[in-house]
């Protein structure tokens, strides 16, 4: 359409009433002509038609304006009405620059409510997609919080400030902040929380600081509770990657360790009662078989005896079960501590003989010790390395034949001695050997037979030989027997050693004596006890003048040792008192002394004299040769 | 020589029975047993031993309570006290021997030697 431009309108319009006037003009200018002065008559027609010619065009003018303001205020409420949020259709009519304008309106107004329903139908749809994604994401974060509410420990996720992103219940009850406090807190104020109940806050705090300074770093901090029952919480604590590796946050998984100590303490407890309660009934097993067997309540046939060895042997056996369970549990949390001492194990080797004495009579099978002569002293817990001994003795007992025999052999390998116990029983397969010193190692089917009995005797004995920093292993060859090795270090040469002189034939003496060893310092007095043991002696040990003087008098040793300078009844006093009195006066006296005049002693009554600190191999040269003298 | 008077306390009559008999074996001329702690220091003075056998395990007044109590007054803290007792962990000996006690024999015992073995812990704790 050809727009028609407004001023195109107004000159036309404009046009139209000039000449109108002029045209008007003329014919009142001749009508006028007839009547009026030339003059007058152009002044007025000229103040007339100028007069109105001006009224027409401000007319003209004003329609014109009119018309455009007019419309201009449809557009105008057309655009408000937009703004209300309506699509205002305008109507025109005309050609002209504002008809256009009007138009034009129209169209972007089209355009705007396509756009707009295209944009409300995309939103639409974004909306229900997102009312999904929370709902799943709802789902998802509930199923979080149920795992991790049942996980007995507290786990807390931090982030790059220590501020609380998850937590879950357990935290909750652990720091005694309520769960909606948690999800507001960061990790100081948690810690500020239970900083009263620690046992060393001070420490934990700078662990905390040393945390925020190494993000990375992955750690644990025991916070010790001042309170009773031993509680404490362990936190430990990780580092939360991104994709990149860089850290985002923490996360603190925290263990009540109270929980832990007190099950602890329950299993030691319910140990400690299943112990009890099966040893009780076999004390009276025990107690009755051993008094018949011993004739306490009349004689008994040859027949009877073996029956009640029968009974009293695997009485016994049952006892060591029980102990071994027990045993076992606590070595292996590491509370089987072992008292080290330098001991002898010719000793341990015969205590050990002596305990499966009765098991070996009744299998008929001969036992023979021979332990090396400069085999030395070793560093170990004595009852423990007698029980290794015992339990090697017992099982190659019972793989033994009958009337079968078993070595006892020992040596030196470097810095550790070595005994070895032979068998001649028919020996293991070498699956069975190599999985021995296991716990339980009672296996399936065939190897069922080959274990009976060994359960838990080797896994004990695995963990003493280690705990004694030795080794215990196996050689074995089916159908030629086995043989177990026991490893343990030997003792240092450290001051006094009870190492063996040279020349000296350790082994069964001829003749065992009794020794009273007398020292109050009990450390003395236990190493001359096993310089003395080692030779197959017995002693018994006094630490003060009045047990020494009653000991001796009660059990009449062969020989005694006795310290000088003891403190209340001292030394001399003692030398008196038993020279003086009938039963002791004849005993051979060895006394040890610091000082260095031997001839106090000798005029007290003493028969050999040592200084301190004491050289073993003398003090067992002077022993052979009193023991000598008494014949 | 064997001992003279020995005060038991231990509950259960068929270990009792064995006690006695083992003791008696041995020459023991005076052997008292009563169940549980409160009787054995209501005779502790009658009897005068020269041992105290005490369980552990006793309704009423448990072994180391009586213990305690015997070592606590002066008439008798001097008699030796040993324990008897099938509770014979490592923690459980020690607390045993806080209480005072000369030693610790474990159950099961050997009922021909219970006699030497008490004679042995007098002797070697060099009791008078």
């Amino acid at each position: 359409m050809r727009r028609t431009r407004l001023i195109v309108q107004f000159l036309v319009v404009s046009s139209i009433a000039a000449a109108v006037v002029l045209m008007m003009g003329y014919v009142l200018d001749r009508q006028l002509a007839e009547d009026m002065p030339d003059l007058a008559r152009i002044r007025i027609i000229t103040w007339i038609f100028a007069g109105l010619a001006v009224l027409l065009i401000l007319s003209a003018a004003m329609i014109q304006v009119r018309l455009v303001s007019r419309r201009i205020e449809r557009l105008l409420a057309g655009m408000e009405e937009i703004r209300q949020g309506g699509y205002p259709r305008l109507v025109v009519d005309g050609k002209d620059e504002v008809s256009e304008l009007m138009r034009g309106f129209n169209r972007t107004v089209e355009e705007l409510r396509g756009r707009d329903e295209k944009l409300m139908s995309w939103a639409g749809k974004r909306e229900k997609e997102f009312v999904k994604l929370t709902r799943t994401l709802e789902e998802e974060k509930e199923k979080l919080e149920t795992v991790l509410d049942s996980i007995g420990d507290g786990v807390i996720v931090l982030d790059s400030e220590s501020k609380v992103l998850m937590a879950n219940r357990r935290v909750s009850e652990v720091f005694g902040i309520p769960l909606e406090a948690l999800a507001r807190a960061d990790l100081t104020q948690l810690v500020e929380q239970v900083r009263h109940r620690l046992v060393q806050p001070d420490v934990v705090e700078q662990k905390l600081q040393d945390l925020e300074r190494n993000p990375g770093v992955v750690d644990e901090i025991t916070l010790e509770l001042d309170e009773p029952g031993g509680q404490a919480i362990r936190l430990y604590c990780a580092p939360v990657r991104g994709a990149d590796g860089k850290v985002l946050g923490r996360i603190a998984t925290s263990l009540d360790l109270g929980r832990e100590r007190e099950l602890d303490r329950l299993k030691t407890e319910f140990l400690s009662t299943i112990s009890h309660e099966l040893r009780t009934p076999l004390t009276s097993v025990k107690g009755a078989l051993g008094l018949i067997r011993g004739g306490a309540v009349g004689g008994i046939s040859a027949d009877m005896r073996e029956l009640l060895d029968i009974a009293l042997a695997n009485t016994d056996r049952l006892i060591r079960t029980i102990s071994d369970i027990l045993d076992i549990f606590q070595l292996e949390r590491g509370q089987g501590r072992m008292r080290m001492v330098s001991m002898s194990l010719l000793q341990s080797a015969l205590r050990a003989e002596r305990v499966v004495e009765t098991q070996a009579r009744l299998r008929k099978v001969t036992l023979d010790i021979e332990l090396p002569e400069d085999l030395p002293a070793v560093k170990g817990d004595p009852k423990r390395v007698e029980q290794v001994l015992v339990n090697l003795l017992s099982n190659a007992i019972k793989f033994s034949p009958a009337k079968g025999k078993i070595l006892v052999r020992g040596g030196q390998d470097g810095p550790m001695a070595v005994v070895s116990v032979q068998d001649f029983g028919r020996g293991m397969s070498p699956e069975f050997r190599d999985r021995l010193f296991q716990k339980f190692e009672h296996a399936q089917g065939a190897l069922l037979r080959e274990s009976q009995g060994v359960g838990l005797g080797l896994a004990i004995c695995r963990h003493i030989a280690e705990g004694h920093g030795g080794r215990i292993w196996a050689e074995s060859e089916q159908g030629k027997g086995s043989t177990f090795h026991f490893s343990i270090p030997a003792a240092e040469r450290a001051g006094i050693t009870p190492l063996l002189p040279g020349g000296q034939r350790e082994g069964r003496p001829d003749a065992p004596r009794l020794i009273l060893v007398i020292d109050d310092d009990e450390d003395v007095a236990r190493v001359i006890s096993y310089a003395f043991e080692s030779q197959g002696h017995r002693v018994i040990a006094a630490h003060n003048g009045r047990d020494a003087i009653d000991l001796a008098k009660r059990h009449r040793p062969d020989m005694l040792t006795l310290d000088l300078a003891m403190p209340e009844v001292d030394g001399y006093t003692v030398l008196r008192a038993l020279r003086s009195n009938e039963d002791t006066k004849k005993i051979p006296i060895i006394c040890i002394s610091m000082e260095t005049e031997p001839g106090l002693a000798i005029s007290h009554g003493a028969d050999y004299f040592l200084e301190k600190p004491l050289d073993i191999e003398k003090l067992r040269d002077i022993a052979d040769r009193a023991l000598a003298s008494i014949g | 020589m064997p001992l003279t008077r020995v005060l038991v306390a231990e509950d259960d009559p068929d270990i009792q029975t064995v006690i006695r008999l083992s003791l008696r074996m041995k020459g023991v001329k005076q052997i008292v047993i009563t169940e549980n702690g409160e009787d054995c220091l209501a005779q502790v003075k009658t009897v005068n031993p020269d041992v105290i056998l005490l369980d552990v395990m006793m309704p009423r007044l448990d072994g180391y309570q009586t213990c305690e109590r015997l070592k606590a007054n002066p008439e008798t803290q001097n008699i030796p006290v040993i324990f008897l007792t099938a509770k014979a962990q490592q923690f459980e000996v020690k607390k045993g021997m806080a209480t005072g006690a000369l030693g610790y024999l474990t159950k099961p015992f050997d009922p021909m030697t219970l006699h030497d073995q008490i004679v042995t812990l007098l002797d070697q704790k060099g009791t008078p």
